[in-house]
Parts: structure tokens; C-alpha cells; sequence
């Protein structure tokens, strides 16, 4: 438990001067206190049972070698059939442990015969029947472990009924084994594992890369195209509905769609170029090195830009236009304008959101999950998650690559705040 | 730097990139609807945005300049110096050079229009500079947002066979009727995509709802009432939002599984709230700091009891936000991709995204999986181009001051 | 420490009471369920009607799943830790032994399967290759082998020796090779797709190269694997651009763009223009059997290491899983494999040749039917009327003689966890994008092979 360091979620200092609650509460003070809180339990409840028991739950299976199969804790496994006919009639349980390698003890299984069987003779050993009642006692059994016992019955009657009524009654069967996720042994080994290979370093790099150009190209782009909008004229709501298009159609529909586009098979892009005579051969734009990069970049600069864009005009069109006209007077040339004017008010949301984006981008799966799977030098720290937990089964080294991840976003969210107390913009 | 400032010095040089520009979209734009090849040609557009820009200012009307355009377009194709190289036969032929021209000619008109010929002062040169960027962003954001939904459209209405042979042709043929739509109805009959539509939506709509159940009153006690913590936790509401996914997916996916909620729709309803209420909680909290205290107030001198103040004065003043909320939510939910592909395993279970990205795969042909982006993309097009206000409201809302 | 079980129960019963409602299945409970691999339509059907037959036969239901084959074993993985198993998996070998290792199949339901329909009635080699402590891991139920299609005409044109070793298929590279137009070879270069594994396998063996041997793994033999990769990564360059898997490879030959290319019979039936979402496109008809007639193929390949070469066979299995209802899913496969067997069979005909020959009483019931069934999808026609007999003898003949690693030294299970892991995949393709040397990949590949267990 000690090795399970608790989320950070400490308030930092700053930003506590607003509305402070005077000292000494009074009874409606208390009582507000309160109301306010029962409005708030049912989401904390739920955030906490989604949010936070993951992350602590996150933590814990990163310090475990866990693998996918792992998640199912052995038990054991037990067939009951009747075979054969006359003299050689028998119930026969088989019993098998499910893992290969984890002990069961106190394997324990009992049964009851049906009315239309009776014992014929000597149940084999460990089994012991009384009056209807059948109990064997396995004791411990190994991984891999498998036996067959019969038990010698005698019926008259269609065969067929008979298997009825001998399988028709559920055999009990108990047994305790260890569960890797809830034992106290600990291990150092995800994390070695995924520090150790030179691959670690590279995804990191991948991610930052795509992280950075991603936010920055959206935010750039975005700016651009919130100054082509801040102006009125016909037809100017159907364009910011217009631009809005790639950030609102689902990821999965557009991702597919640009993966069409840039095939180099049967892609329109491949086939433009060729003929337009830009290329000779056709180009993998999601297949190569480091083209394959790039291109996850602009895919995320393509659909992220109408979020910039929205909030950047949001911000220009609450700037007060007087500070324009008195420019004017002054003979400010629009450039001037622009650098002298517009730039300090906007700098304040491109921070904030440059931030904002920087970790939502950071956190980014979908996209290149489906435009590229994490092939071609794409694989970025998200992907590396899915990759080990699932494609490689190790679902202990994923939750180490996710207890990374939500290290580096907690630094980025510290820094996030203090600029945001800076800048009360948003 | 002063020789440059001249209207017919700039007018050239400014013809000559929007030259460019024009060319470049025209070419694109002719083979995509053709499917024959396009090209720009370097010299030809070099020199008709030479002309083109550096007498726009000598014609007095704007007229005049797009009638030269034409013309010029025109003569330089026939010439042998093409703007736009082209193999294809004579009606695409007259059409390109009408569509170059025009463009050429209007763009130039505007950007250089009431422009001297002579030096310019800052101001215009600045103002021509200005135009000829807006002119730039209008053609390249409409094509790039254009461009993959008219391929995704296009594509989905295409036969694989017609694909392969020409991936640029997407005119259609008209006479296949309603076999162009062969895609959907295979989709709609084969791979039934009419659950995963019902099941997207009322997962959805569910969403949305639980949503609003737990962010209302949590929106409001923090915009409102006053406790110890409640910085904090506006705070930690925030931090939440950024929380990855994927992070918490893992965590969820090994939680399911023991619960035997995984592979299950209750499963899903669950979990997409939880990703949305933060959002939700956040946005609105935002909003009903903005609301005027003192209506509120004038409820609880009444007599009113919080609770009824909420239900009988707030909520019917935040109507639109909580539109724009609803809406917000309920994009997400319907997009939600990883979730659903992560937790559901049974066709009869499969969202929308979930049935689509089983498209991907094997034999399936790609105009079906195209269709299916389509009919994933146009009921949230649809909702947003309706209640764009809204949309556009929540996608800002409680994030930007004023 | 992991409290999800308590808490998290009550707290989805208490947010999930009003939801439970709403949420009722809206498909039919089935008794059972069945994954399977063959996703297409067309296929689908037919074990939709399969499943139809038995629930007529039985009365049980069978709801049929599609699942993904570059997917199947991690969703298998998932299920299995979830106890949420399908009754019944359609798998192909290279799962057969690491799953029931794993616990996820039932062997005994398997081997009780073959011991009811009669051992004998089985291909030995087949069973061979599902051995599993004593039994047999999952039930085979067809298999084919890997051929090689190469263009007769050109080849005939050009002088050129069939593609039957490395070295005549360098020759027909360099003879051949003139991309766009055409292009020598389209090689697999995805590393997570399954083809690629199975062409690599191919042409490993087909140099006598193997990362398996009597006692577990066994390094790769630098000096034969070099010359592995270096015919790799000349078919490679001979290629296309791209992540190329069994699409690409099959979408550039019938465009006529490619001189050779390496695929599974399933092939045959687009091949001679019988399949409208998968037409031959070297011409105007998309139903020309035209490239068929131009088509030569070889299943058995040799590297200079290995004059004797090898042909690869994959096999389809039924798997009774962990978790499955036994008895149902016994009748099920039973049914399958007899009064179904040829609904089985016919999804695919050219793809799937009959493992399970006839009943005891009819040795080869089942192998005459499939000679008459009729391939294709759009159009139809049996084999015989599309291919020479010589053709289709050596594609099914291949199937005696086919090996995969670890087969003979009893070591599947583990050849078969070391392919599931795309390590060869993904070194050959470093390889062959000129970010590693010969040598660092076989080093690469030996550490990471040695690590599998």
C-alpha cells in the first residue's frame, strides 16, 4: 500500500482571494456548507468511482507483473459426464486446474446422485459417497494439474435420461488461490522494462514532437482563420459552421477518411500528385518514416484548429473597439494594429490554450491509433499503453507507461494553474 | 523596399502568387470533379498574374480586369503556355478556363481595387497585402475542410472496381440510379448499421441526461453556495478534464471485466457520463456565475428554498446553455471511439464507431467503409448545422470571459 | 486494494436501477455463441445457415460473431480474463497450442470431438499438428497451402525458370521489375498483420531456417537467415511503397502491375473474375477469367540452403473454449464436422480443403463433395472448370507435405507464441528499410525470440 502514492490534487495557494466565506460561520453559512455539499455527493461519487479509484487502481497495477490472462484468477475446473453402459456405467468427474503454474488449495468438490442412479461398488479414491451425497477431497492441486475420477453407478432406464438426470445436478467445487492483484508482492520490473529499452526515449520523443507541432500548428492555424472571421459579411456564419466541420465529425469517420485519401494505392491525393507530376512514385504518407509523423501532425493541426479558431474569435470579438478608433486617429497602419493592439489582448487565451491543447494533445489516442496504429515512428506514449497492454498482453508495463503519462501531466497541470491564476481569462 | 511600393509593382507581384493559388485550385478542383489530369502550368500563370495584377490598377473598373483575366487565360492556353496543363476534352476545357479566369480576374479586383497606380502609402500596401491573405485563408481553409468530405461522400458512392482503375475520378454515374447507393443498403441490410444508429443514439441521449443530472446541481453549488474547498475543487474539476483516456480505460476495461460489465451496454452508459461530466460541470459552472445573483436572491426572500429556487428560476434562465451543453455532450458521447471499441465485442452490442471501425478490416470493401463514416458524420452535421448557435455556444461556453 | 467488486457493485446498482430498465437486450439471449473469423457477407451467411441447420437439428441457438482476425488474440486474451469466452472460436493453428497452454481451450472437449467422429476419419498430419498432451488441443476442421502466383505469359515471354527457388525468382525480379508499370514482387511489409508472418514464415522454411528446434528455441543460423533477409529485401525493393498486406498485394496483381505475389488458394475464385467486390481489373471486364488463364502457381519453395524447400499450410480449427457450455459446444462442432461439414466447407472451397475426409462408413464422403462444390460469389463454378487438373493437384497435394516451424520437433506451441509476437516481422522490416544491418536484426531477432516462453 505504501508504494501507492496518493493523486495529487493539492490546491496550490494562489487564487484562494476569491469570495472567502467570512471566519466564524454562522447557522445559514453552515447550512449553505452543507446543501452545497449534497448537491455535490452524487458527482464526487461518481468522478471518484471512474476517476480516481482507476488512477489509484492504475498505480497499483503498475508495481504488479500482471499480464492479461492473469486478470482471471486460476481456479479450478470441473467436467461431470456419464459414460459408458451396463457394467461399465460410471460417473466421471474430471477435474484440471485452469493455470499452469499458480497452486489451488483446499480443492474440495461435492455432488449429489440423482434418484435414478445408484452406487455400484467402490467410488475411486479421493471420493466418498454417503447415502446420496458425493464428496472428494483433492486437497492442493498443482498448476496443470488434471485427474479423472469415476464413481461406479448402476440405472435402469433410457440412457439418454439417465445422462440427464446424472448431469443435471451442478457439482459444487471450491478451492483458494492467490490472486496476483490483490497479493502484496511488489515489483520494480514494469518500470525497468520500459526504461531500460532505447525504444522508451523514442516514443517520448515521438510524442513530444507531435505534441508540440500539433498545439502549435493548430493554435497558429486557428489564429488565422479567427482573423478571416472577424469581420462581418454575408455568409460569414455558414463559414464558421463550415470550419467547425473537422473538429465536430467523429474521429473515427474522419480519420478512415484521410487514411482513404493518402492511400497510395487507390488515394486521390497519390493520384493527384502523380498526375499534377510532383511525384514519380507513389507516396506512403502513412507508412514511412518519418512522412508518417508529419503527417499525424497535420492531421491533428487539421482537426483541432476550429476549436483554436473558435476560442481565439470569441476573444477578438469582445475586444473593445474604441482602443481601434483612437488607433486610427493616430494613423496606425493595420499591421501596427495588429502587432500593437490585437496581440497583447490575445496573448492571454493563446497561452491558456496553447496549455490546454498542449495536454489534451498529450493525451491524444484515437487519432493515431487509426490513422497509423502506432506503425511507421508513430508510436506515441498513449498508443505505447494500448500496445503493451494489450497487443503484448502485459497489462503491468501499460499501467507503467500510464503512471508516466500522468506524471508528466501533473507537471504540465501545476504549470497550467500558476498561469492560470496569472490569467484570469478563462 | 520603396521601388516595391508602387500599385503596379505589388498588383504584379501579388498577381503572380494568387496566380498560383487560382492555378493550384482550379487543378485540384477540375481533376476532382473530373477525374482527367490538371496541372499548373509555371509559365503560363506567371505570366497572366503578371498582367493580370500589374494593370489591374491602370483598368478603372473591376469589370474590366476579370474581362482580361479571361481573355488572357484564354489566349495563353491557346498558345502553348497553358495556366493550367490539361488532358481532357473541350467542355472541361471551357469551363476551367471560365473558372480560372473568373478567379483570377475578381481576386485581383478586389485586392488591388481603388489601389493607385502609382507609390503606394503604408496603409494601402498594407490593405492590398491584407486582402490578397484573405483571399489565400477563404480558398485554403474551404478546401481543406472540403476536400476530405467530398472524398469521403464520393468514395462511398463508388464502386471498388471504378476506384482502383482512377482513385481521381469521382464523377458519377448517373445511370446506376439507385444502385449509386448500393453501399448504404448493404450496410443497412448485411451489416446492421440501423442498430448501431439506435444504439448510438439512445446511448447518447442517455448520456446526455445523466449528465445534466449530476452537473446541474454540482454546477451550481460550486457557482453559487459558498463552502471550504470549493476553489479546490473547481480546480480539480478542471484537472479531471485532463485526465488521458487511455489512462483511465486500462483501469475501467480490468474493472468490467471482473464485474462482468464489459461487453455490455449498461457498461458503456455507465462509463460515458463520467468522461462528459466534468466537461459538463465545468461549462455550466461558468454560466451560472454569469447569471444576475440578485433574481435568485429575490426568489430565496420569497420564501423559496434553494431547491426550488434552482428549479424554478435557474434553470428556466439557463436554458440555452444547458441546449449547448446537452449538445456538447451529446457529440461526445456519439463520437466516442475508444470506449466502445475497447469494451464491446458483440455486433449486437456495437455503437456506431465501434460498427464502423469492424469495417475496417479484411474484405470489406472501402466505399462501405466510407459509407459508414458518412452515416456516422451527417446526423451530428445535421444537429450542428441546425442549432449551430448553440453548438458554437458550448463549444466556448465558461471559458472565455465576457 | 482493488475494492471494485463491493463498492463499485452498489454504486452501479444505484446508478443503474432506472437505467436497467431502459437497457434490456434487444436481441434474442442465445444459447450460445461462435466466433469466427470469416467476416465477409457472403461467408457469414453460410454460417449463418449453419448455425440455422443446428438450431433446427438441436433446438440450441447459435449466435454467429465476427471478429477480426488481426484482432483475434488479443480479444480472445480479453475475454478469457473477463470468464466472457464464446462457447466456440474459429481459429487458425498458430492459436491452437498457446491457448490451450493458456487455459483458454478445453482439450478434452476437443479430443472427446474426434475420439465420437472417429480418429481415422481425420488427416493424420492434421492431427499431428493439433497434438496436445495425449489429445488434441481444437478440432481441425480444413487447411490450404501457400502458393506462389506468378504470370505464365510473362515468364514464357522473358525465358524465365518458374518461380520455384530464390534464386529464379531473383532472376524474374530483375527481369520483370519496372515499376509503375509493373512491379517484380509484391512482398508483405505490414508488420501487424498476420500475412506477413505467413509469408515470412514461408520463405524461413523455405531455407531450412527455423527459430525452434527439438528443445525449445533455437538460434537462427546467422549465415541462412542472412541470405533470407537479402531475398526478402530484394522482392521488398521490388515492391510497391506502403504497409503491403494480402489487399495490396491481390488489388496491384489484378491490375496486372505485378509479376509474382504470394497468396492462399482463396485467391483462385476472384482470380478468374467470379467475386464483383474483388474483380480483376488488368482489363474492362470485371469478370474476365482472362489473368486466371495468365496465372501459373508453385506451393513449393527453396532457398540455396534447403534444395529440398517447403510448402507452408495454414489450418482453420474449431476450438471449444474454457468457458463454453461443453456440451453444446460438442454437438456444435460435432454437427459441423458432419451433417454441416459441407455448408463448412463451401464458404470458401478453393480456400478450405476438407481435413476430415468422410464418416466411417463413407471414407470419402466429404472429399468428393467438396471437388464438386462450386466457388465463387457473384458468379459460380467449380474449380475444375476454372483450373487445369495438374494446377489444382499440386495446390491440395501440397497439403501432405506441408510443415510449419516446430511441427516436427514438437515445439508449435512455442514456434507458434514467437510468430503471435511479430518479432520477425517487425526486424525483417527494419531490415528491409535499411535501418538495421543483416546482422543486428538476426542478433534483434534471436535476443527477442530467446525471451518467449
Amino acid at each position: 500500500m505504501s508504494s501507492a502514492p496518493s493523486v495529487p490534487s493539492r490546491p496550490t495557494d494562489a487564487g484562494q482571494a476569491q469570495a472567502v466565506p467570512p471566519r466564524g460561520r454562522g447557522p445559514l453559512a453552515r447550512r449553505e456548507a452543507r446543501l452545497a455539499w449534497q448537491l455535490l455527493l452524487p458527482t464526487l461519487m461518481a468522478v471518484s468511482l471512474v476517476v480516481i479509484l482507476p488512477l489509484l487502481a492504475i498505480f497499483w497495477i503498475s508495481f504488479k507483473p500482471v499480464t492479461l490472462a492473469d486478470l482471471r484468477p486460476p481456479a479450478p475446473v470441473l467436467r461431470e459426464s456419464l459414460r459408458g453402459e451396463g457394467d461399465e456405467m460410471r460417473v466421471e468427474y474430471r477435474l484440471r486446474n485452469s493455470s499452469r503454474d499458480q497452486l489451488i488449495t483446499g480443492v474440495t468438490l461435492t455432488d449429489t446422485l440423482p434418484d435414478s442412479l445408484s452406487l455400484r461398488g467402490e467410488p475411486e479414491a479421493p471420493c466418498v459417497v454417503e447415502g446420496r451425497d458425493i464428496t472428494c477431497e483433492f486437497g492442493d492441486i498443482e498448476g496443470g494439474f488434471r485427474s479423472t475420477v469415476a464413481i461406479p453407478v448402476t440405472g435402469s432406464g433410457d440412457p439418454d435420461v439417465l445422462e440427464e438426470d446424472a448431469e443435471g445436478s451442478e457439482p459444487g467445487i471450491t478451492g483458494s488461490a492467490p490472486n496476483i492483484l490483490t497479493n502484496f508482492d511488489f515489483t520494480l520490473e514494469n518500470f525497468a522494462r520500459i526504461f531500460n529499452g532505447s525504444e522508451f526515449w523514442g516514443v517520448l520523443g515521438v510524442t513530444l514532437f507531435y505534441t508540440f507541432f500539433g498545439t502549435a500548428g493548430a493554435l497558429i492555424v486557428g489564429l488565422f482563420a479567427a482573423m478571416l472571421l472577424d469581420r462581418s459579411f454575408k455568409g460569414q456564419g455558414i463559414l464558421r459552421g463550415l470550419y467547425l466541420f473537422p473538429y465536430v465529425a467523429p474521429v473515427i469517420a474522419v480519420a478512415f477518411t484521410w487514411v482513404t485519401l493518402f492511400d497510395p494505392f487507390s488515394g486521390s491525393a497519390n493520384a493527384l500528385l502523380l498526375r499534377m507530376g510532383v511525384t514519380h512514385q507513389a507516396i506512403n504518407f502513412f507508412g514511412e518514416k518519418p512522412l508518417a509523423l508529419v503527417m499525424v501532425t497535420l492531421f491533428e493541426v487539421w482537426r483541432y484548429f476550429p476549436l483554436s479558431f473558435l476560442f481565439i474569435l470569441a476573444r477578438m470579438q469582445s475586444i473593445d473597439t474604441d482602443m481601434y478608433e483612437a488607433a486610427d486617429m493616430d494613423g496606425a497602419s493595420p499591421f501596427q494594429k495588429f502587432r500593437y493592439l490585437s496581440m497583447p489582448q490575445l496573448l492571454g487565451i493563446l497561452s491558456v490554450l496553447f496549455l490546454l491543447r498542449f495536454i489534451w494533445t498529450f493525451n491524444k489516442f484515437d487519432d493515431i491509433f487509426l490513422l497509423t496504429g502506432g506503425n511507421a515512428g508513430t508510436r506515441v506514449l498513449t498508443v505505447n499503453v494500448y500496445e503493451q497492454a494489450f497487443a503484448v498482453s502485459n497489462i503491468g508495463a501499460g499501467a507503467a507507461v500510464a503512471v508516466v503519462i500522468f506524471a508528466c501531466l501533473v507537471m504540465f497541470s501545476v504549470f497550467f494553474f500558476r498561469v492560470m491564476s496569472r490569467e484570469e481569462g478563462l | 523596399m520603396q521601388s516595391v511600393k508602387t500599385g503596379d509593382v505589388t498588383g504584379a507581384l501579388l498577381g503572380m502568387l494568387w496566380s498560383l493559388i487560382v492555378a493550384i485550385t482550379v487543378a485540384v478542383a477540375m481533376s476532382f470533379a473530373t477525374g482527367d489530369g490538371f496541372r499548373p502550368g509555371l509559365i503560363g500563370l506567371l505570366i497572366a498574374g503578371l498582367v493580370c495584377g500589374g494593370t489591374a490598377t491602370r483598368l478603372g473598373s473591376g469589370w474590366m480586369t476579370v474581362a482580361l483575366a479571361v481573355v488572357l487565360v484564354a489566349v495563353l492556353t491557346a498558345i502553348g503556355l497553358p495556366v493550367i496543363v490539361s488532358e481532357t476534352t473541350m467542355l472541361p476545357l471551357v469551363v476551367m478556363i471560365l473558372l480560372a479566369g473568373l478567379s483570377l480576374g475578381l481576386g485581383m479586383a478586389k485586392i488591388m481595387g481603388g489601389m493607385p497606380s502609382g507609390a503606394l502609402t503604408r496603409h494601402q500596401f498594407e490593405a492590398a497585402i491584407i486582402r490578397f491573405l484573405t483571399g489565400f485563408g477563404y480558398v485554403f481553409f474551404t478546401a481543406i475542410v472540403i476536400i476530405p468530405f467530398y472524398v469521403m461522400v464520393m468514395t462511398s458512392l463508388k464502386s471498388q472496381q471504378a476506384l482502383l482503375q482512377n482513385p481521381l475520378d469521382f464523377s458519377l454515374d448517373l445511370s446506376r440510379g439507385w444502385d449509386l447507393f448500393r453501399s448504404y443498403y448493404e450496410l443497412m441490410t448485411q451489416y446492421n448499421f440501423g442498430s448501431y444508429l439506435w444504439t448510438s443514439f439512445y446511448v447518447s441521449v442517455l448520456t446526455v441526461f445523466i449528465t445534466l443530472a449530476f452537473s446541474i446541481p454540482g454546477a451550481y453549488a460550486v457557482a453559487r453556495l459558498r463552502f471550504r474547498g470549493r476553489s479546490t475543487f473547481s480546480r480539480s474539476v478542471l484537472l479531471i478534464y485532463m485526465v488521458p483516456m487511455i489512462v483511465l480505460a486500462l483501469p475501467i476495461y480490468i474493472g468490467f471485466s471482473m464485474l462482468g460489465l464489459r461487453n455490455t451496454l449498461f457498461g458503456i452508459v455507465l462509463i460515458y457520463p463520467v468522461t462528459t461530466i466534468p466537461v459538463a460541470l465545468y461549462m455550466l459552472q461558468g454560466y451560472f456565475r454569469g447569471l444576475p445573483a440578485e433574481v435568485e436572491e429575490a426568489g430565496l426572500m420569497d420564501g423559496l428554498s434553494r431547491l426550488a429556487v434552482i428549479w424554478k428560476i435557474t434553470l428556466p434562465l439557463s436554458l440555452p446553455a444547458l441546449a449547448s451543453v446537452s449538445l456538447y455532450v451529446f457529440m461526445i458521447a456519439w463520437n466516442e471511439f475508444l470506449l466502445a471499441f475497447m469494451l464491446l465485442d458483440d455486433p449486437s452490442k456495437f455503437t456506431l464507431t465501434r460498427g464502423i471501425a469492424s469495417l475496417n478490416s479484411s474484405e470489406i470493401p472501402r466505399q462501405h467503409l466510407m459509407a459508414g463514416a458518412v452515416i456516422a458524420t451527417v446526423p451530428i452535421m445535421a444537429l450542428f448545422l441546425g442549432l449551430e448557435r448553440f453548438m458554437t455556444r458550448g463549444l466556448t461556453a465558461g471559458s472565455v470571459k465576457g | 486494494m482493488i475494492a471494485f467488486r463491493p463498492r463499485g457493485a452498489r454504486a452501479s446498482a444505484f446508478l443503474g436501477t432506472a437505467l436497467a430498465l431502459c437497457l434490456a437486450p434487444a436481441a434474442m439471449a442465445q444459447d450460445m455463441r461462435f466466433w469466427t473469423t470469416e467476416e465477409q457477407p457472403e461467408r457469414l451467411a453460410r454460417q449463418e445457415q449453419l448455425a440455422a441447420d443446428f438450431e433446427e437439428a438441436t433446438g440450441i441457438a447459435v449466435e454467429v460473431i465476427p471478429v477480426t482476425e488481426s484482432e483475434l488474440g488479443t480479444r480472445a486474451t480479453a475475454a478469457y480474463a473477463a470468464g466472457d469466452l464464446p462457447d466456440v472460436i474459429y481459429h487458425t493453428l498458430q492459436y491452437a497450442l498457446p491457448w490451450a497452454e493458456a487455459g483458454l481451450l478445453d482439450s478434452d472437449a476437443a479430443t472427446e470431438v474426434v475420439e465420437d467422429l472417429g480418429m481415422d476419419t481425420f488427416a493424420p498430419g492434421a492431427l499431428d499438428m493439433a497434438a496436445y498432451e495425449g489429445g488434441i488441443a481444437s478440432v481441425p476442421v480444413d487447411g490450404w497451402t501457400q502458393m506462389i502466383l506468378y504470370r505464365k505469359d510473362l515468364f514464357e515471354e522473358h525465358d524465365l525458370e518458374p518461380p520455384t527457388t530464390y534464386a529464379a525468382v531473383t532472376a524474374a525480379v530483375e527481369a520483370l521489375n519496372n515499376p509503375p508499370e509493373m512491379y517484380g514482387f509484391v512482398a508483405a511489409t505490414k508488420v501487424d498483420d498476420n500475412f506477413m508472418s505467413q509469408v515470412l514464415e514461408h520463405v524461413f522454411l523455405a531455407n531450412g531456417v527455423s527459430p525452434v528446434g527439438p528443445d525449445g528455441f533455437q538460434e537462427l543460423d546467422v549465415e541462412k537467415t542472412t541470405e533470407v533477409l537479402e531475398f526478402y529485401k530484394t522482392i521488398a525493393d521490388a515492391s510497391p511503397p506502403g504497409d503491403l498486406f494480402w489487399k495490396q498485394s491481390r488489388e496491384v496483381y489484378f491490375a496486372g502491375d505485378a509479376a509474382m505475389i504470394i497468396w492462399s488458394p482463396f485467391i483462385l475464385d476472384e482470380l478468374a473474375g467470379l467475386r464483383d467486390s474483388a474483380p480483376p481489373t488488368i482489363n474492362d471486364d470485371p469478370t474476365s477469367s482472362d489473368l486466371a488463364s495468365k496465372t501459373g502457381i508453385v506451393t513449393n519453395f527453396a532457398g540455396p540452403s534447403n534444395p529440398d524447400g517447403a510448402a507452408w499450410a495454414e489450418m482453420n480449427m474449431f476450438g471449444i473454449t474454457a468457458d463454453a457450455d461443453i456440451d453444446n459446444a460438442i454437438d456444435f462442432v460435432k454437427f459441423s464436422m458432419s451433417e454441416g461439414y459441407m455448408n463448412t466447407l463451401a464458404i470458401a472451397p478453393e480456400g478450405k480443403f476438407p481435413i476430415r475426409a468422410g464418416t466411417e462408413e463413407e471414407p470419402t464422403k466429404y472429399a468428393d463433395g467438396w471437388a464438386q462444390l462450386d466457388v465463387g460469389v457473384d458468379r459460380k463454378a467449380p474449380l475444375g472448370d476454372l483450373y487445369s487438373a495438374d494446377m489444382i493437384d499440386e495446390i491440395v497435394g501440397g497439403l501432405d507435405v506441408a510443415q510449419r516451424w516446430g511441427v516436427e520437433d514438437g515445439q508449435l506451441g512455442l514456434a507458434s507464441k514467437m510468430v503471435n509476437t511479430q518479432v520477425v516481422n517487425r526486424y525483417v522490416r527494419e531490415y528491409i528499410d535499411g535501418a538495421i544491418s543483416a546482422e543486428d536484426a538476426v542478433a534483434k531477432m534471436n535476443d527477442e525470440l530467446s525471451k518467449v516462453q
